[in-house]
């Protein structure tokens, strides 16, 4: 039954590729056009301007021959406007009096010999340049002509300034396509499939009492409809006979009460969605949100603009964090289905909260409620996916969840700059609420209650604490490789690499672009590679090779210089977390079952987030003192050591704990 | 024995998903088309910034020209020719405007909305050598201009009608549009026919699946059915299912007995 999405999603993934370049490639020749007579616009303005200059000079009765200082003020206008090539000023008979220097101009006996010969004023073709002429006119009669030159290809060059804009565009439609496929084939393939085989089982058993979903998809939900009528038929035949005062069938279980109980099954991809909506919602403010929290600017507080700027962010991570473990703790008492929904509702009403803060006071008081919601999601929906995953495919599930929240992070991101330009803060930030909302709704809609499986615990205390961070094989995992990890995801990534990149004179938007692969590459590489995880044994193996290779990406800035240096540690970065953050959780749950089941699952992974999180507020702070106390090449290379020597830690303590079972037990 | 027979569904799988498909991809390409046209009119408001920047600089030197002969703005006759000048001769010039180191505006031509905010870019200006605004109507470029101590004075500001951006990129806006309803209509016959192909023998499993399911408390037994996209869980399930509903019928008819 895996071939029939598999080709649904090659379908759509050929359709899509198709219609992607069709429409870039049919926009571009229109932008062409349009483009290209702006960019000449601007340089009929940049000539009448010049030859105001001129003809005033004229005016004075200085010789039209005798210009000094003429070839400076032609630098001068180039300097001011890169988009020009060359300016030439010819006399009447169309010989070359002034320029810049032709010395870096393609072919220009050419361009001499063109001039010559162009005595029209306006646009002509040069070898590689639009050539823009317009006469200088002095007391009646034409003296001369002034030519500026613009490369010819103006609009491939515009749009290679754009390329990797149009690449972002690209992968966030291709992102937002994938999950919406993924979802319409889980909900008329997998789920009904997987809701059949439990329904069948229950048949087989006697057991008449559940009814199937309705279907709205007509894929194999289609049987449920003439299954429901036969169970609903049998049924109510039954409560007729027992009406009758007659006994029900011996053998048999029926719904003798008319309950109408539907069969609901738990797969991953009913939370996947609501989790992509949910991130993707709150990272639509991603881009703006240091411009919008500028707005609440307020001297009086005593505090410089950026500290200003970056208190609402911190306090978001702040309590993003704190919220994990307490929210693991209630999630394992109220159930997933319940936490996520009313996480999802607090995040909808921080969001809808932050489109009306009026101050930087109620700025901090919203985005902390959005914070709490979040972080209860994320922990939420972690839990949903080790709970309803397979233990054989706990790995691809949890490369799942880091893919769906890379793919919600860069899609949301990517058009909410685009969106607040037309919408504004207010708007775009109600449409997050409004998202946030639907997947709340999702979630209570489609998600089965887990009645009798919640825990008999009370709130989180310092002993789940104690309990985990006792037990030898956690305490490994999250110091000697989960922590590291982070140390160098917000050391690295986060807080050397724009540096770093500024330094090599790079802009904003180009380091989002770099920084954009660590994502793009946990999307691609890490369900790939947890697939490969899950199949073979011994996961660790796949948390050590992510540690090497993790090492040996910070350390490629040292040979490879430049920008591509600091592109290639990133995807070596994004494709080592990709190899070995998602088993990180898996091996938690393989080795240290015991504690888990004291703690809770929700509890347990509350705790790890947030203890793993130790590593996101050191890595800055440990990479900002080794960038000072060496140089950027320094502090790469340290770090790269640090992962290297945690990682070898981390392998030769799990191949200890592996030759001393008896040791395994916790604490 | 009672029948139950039900009418099968009209709509065949390859619609219901095909149309689906047809819209994700659909929403995708117009995603693209929306973020290709995002960055299309930037370019050409900035190609326009840059233009406007032109004729900024022009101004600004007639005045700073003026300054280091002691002609301040408000007594500067060419300034006034200049700015008429350059809003006749500039397309989509709005207003330029000329203001003092205190935000007071010196000259003006043109319909400038009032309270902007350019005494606070001009004082956070710093080392630019110009800065970019909005209003609701115009997008502005500022360039500051000095006096022969280098020190800055005031600022020459220009609007530019932001509605002729819009008019300028209107046609833009509906080529794209064109565009993407060609590739959803080409798309979207592609896609029918696509998933048609691809589940033809699902189609056919379930087509079977639901006969032997059509009327499972007939007491009628079903063929032996060859479910293999849906597995052999399935198919056993389904056999399972009429088995174990012609044994609840037959158990049924078994209680009326044992109780007489």
């Amino acid at each position: 039954m895996k071939r029939l999405p598999r080709q649904l999603i090659l379908l759509t993934a050929m359709l899509l590729a198709v219609a992607a370049v069709f429409v870039s490639v049919r926009g571009a020749q229109h932008f062409e056009e349009s483009l290209t007579a702006q960019a000449l616009a601007v340089e009929r303005t940049i000539a009448r301007s010049m030859i105001d200059v001129i003809q005033k000079a004229l005016l004075h009765d200085i010789p039209f021959d005798g210009l000094v200082g003429a070839e400076g003020y032609l630098e001068a206008v180039k300097r001011d406007n890169p988009g020009i090539e060359y300016i030439v000023v010819s006399d009447a008979d169309g010989r070359v009096r002034y320029s810049t220097d032709l010395g870096k101009v393609a072919d220009p006996d050419l361009l001499q010999r063109s001039i010559a010969q162009l005595k029209a004023e306006g646009t002509a073709r040069v070898g590689k340049y639009f050539d823009t002429s317009t006469p200088i006119v002095h007391k009646g009669s034409t003296v001369g002509r002034l030519h500026l030159g613009e490369r010819a290809n103006i609009v491939e060059q515009l749009l290679r300034d754009i390329a990797f804009d149009i690449v972002t565009v690209l992968v966030v439609a291709t992102l937002v396509a994938f999950e919406l496929v993924r979802l319409l084939l889980a909900a008329s393939f997998s789920t009904p499939l997987r809701a059949l085989q439990d329904f069948f089982a229950r048949i087989a058993a006697g057991d008449f009492r559940l009814s199937l979903g309705r279907d709205f998809f007509g894929g194999i939900g289609r049987l449920n409809r003439p299954l429901n009528a036969a169970v609903a038929e049998i049924n109510s035949r039954v409560r007729s006979l027992t009406m009758s005062g007659r006994p029900p069938p011996a053998g048999f279980a029926f719904d003798t009460r008319d309950e109408r109980e539907t069969l609901r099954v738990n797969s991953v991809e009913n939370i996947r969605w609501p989790f992509f909506l949910l991130i993707f919602s709150e990272s639509l403010s991603l881009s703006f949100f240091p411009i919008f929290v500028g707005q609440f600017y307020d001297p009086s507080f005593g505090l410089p603009r950026h500290v200003m700027i970056g208190l609402p962010i911190a306090l978001f991570m702040l309590i993003w964090a704190v919220a994990m473990p307490v929210a693991g703790a209630w999630c394992d008492r109220i159930g997933y289905r319940r936490a996520f929904g009313t996480g999802a509702a607090i995040t909808t009403i921080g969001l809808i909260l932050t489109a009306y803060a009026g101050s930087m006071l109620e700025l901090l008081l919203w985005r902390s409620l959005t914070a709490v919601g979040y972080g209860i999601v994320y922990v939420t929906t972690q839990t949903y996916i080790t709970l309803n995953m397979p233990t054989s495919e706990r790995t691809r599930g949890m490369a799942l969840f880091m893919a769906s929240f890379f793919a919600g992070s860069l899609s949301g991101a990517a058009i909410g700059g685009i969106l607040v330009d037309r919408l504004g803060f207010s708007m775009t930030f109600l449409l997050s609420g409004v998202l946030s909302a639907t997947a709340a709704l999702y979630v209570l809609r489609f998600l089965r209650r887990e009645d009798g499986k919640l825990m008999q615990k009370r709130g989180l205390g310092v002993a789940d604490f104690k309990l985990l961070l006792r037990n030898k094989q956690f305490a490994v995992i999250t110091f000697l490789s989960a922590v590291p990890a982070k140390v160098a995801l917000a050391g690295f990534l986060y807080y050397s690499v724009p540096l770093y990149l500024k330094g090599l004179g790079h802009n904003q938007s180009i380091t989002g672009r770099v920084m954009m692969a660590y994502g793009l590459a946990i999307i691609l590489v890490g369900p790939l590679v947890a697939r490969l995880a899950d199949r073979m044994q011994g996961r660790w193996r796949f948390v050590m090779v992510g540690g090497y290779i993790g090492a040996i990406a910070m350390a490629i800035p040292l040979f490879v210089g430049d920008t591509l240096g600091a592109a290639l540690a990133v995807v070596g970065l994004g494709i080592a977390h990709a190899v070995s953050v998602s088993p990180q959780f898996t091996l938690i749950g393989d080795r240290c079952t015991d504690a888990i089941e004291k703690v809770g699952q929700a509890t347990t992974v509350g705790i790890f987030r947030l203890v793993e999180r130790v590593g996101n507020i050191t890595g800055p702070i440990l990479l900002g003192a080794m960038i000072a106390l060496m140089d950027f090449m320094g502090a790469f290379v340290t770090l790269a050591l640090f992962t290297f020597v945690s990682t070898t830690a981390f392998t030769l303590l799990l191949l200890w704990f592996d030759r001393k079972p008896a040791e395994l037990k916790p604490a | 024995m009672l029948g139950l027979k039900l009418p099968r569904p009209n709509v065949p799988l390859w619609v219901r998903l095909g149309v689906p498909i047809s819209m994700i991809i659909a929403l995708a390409i117009a995603l693209i088309s929306f973020l290709n046209h995002s960055n299309y009119e930037k370019t050409y408001r900035q190609l326009n910034v840059s233009r406007i920047t032109v004729v900024a600089r022009d101004l600004r030197q007639a005045i700073e020209v003026g300054l280091n002969v002691g002609l301040a703005p408000t007594n500067n006759t060419q300034l006034d020719k200049a700015l008429a000048a350059a809003k006749d001769h500039t397309e989509g010039l709005r207003f330029a405007v000329v203001i003092d180191a205190q935000g007071k505006r010196l000259v003006e031509v043109g319909g400038a909305a009032p309270n902007q905010g350019w005494l606070k870019r001009l004082e956070g200006i710093g080392e630019e050598s110009s800065w970019l605004g909005e209003d609701a109507d115009t997008y502005q470029v500022g360039l500051p201009y000095r006096n022969s101590f280098g020190i800055t004075v005031g600022a020459v500001i220009l609007g530019y009608d932001k509605a002729a951006i819009d008019r300028a990129t209107a046609g833009t806006r509906l080529t794209l549009f064109a565009n993407w309803l060609a590739a959803a209509v080409l798309l979207t016959v592609l896609t029918l026919l696509g998933v048609w192909w691809i589940t033809r023998p699902l189609e056919s499993e379930l087509a079977q699946a639901e006969g032997a399911l059509a009327d499972p408390l007939s007491g009628a037994s079903i063929p032996p059915l060859q479910l293999p996209l849906l597995g052999p869980q399935i198919e056993r399930g389904i056999s399972d299912f009429v088995r174990q509903s012609h044994a609840v019928q037959a158990a049924m008819a078994e209680v009326p007995k044992r109780s007489q």
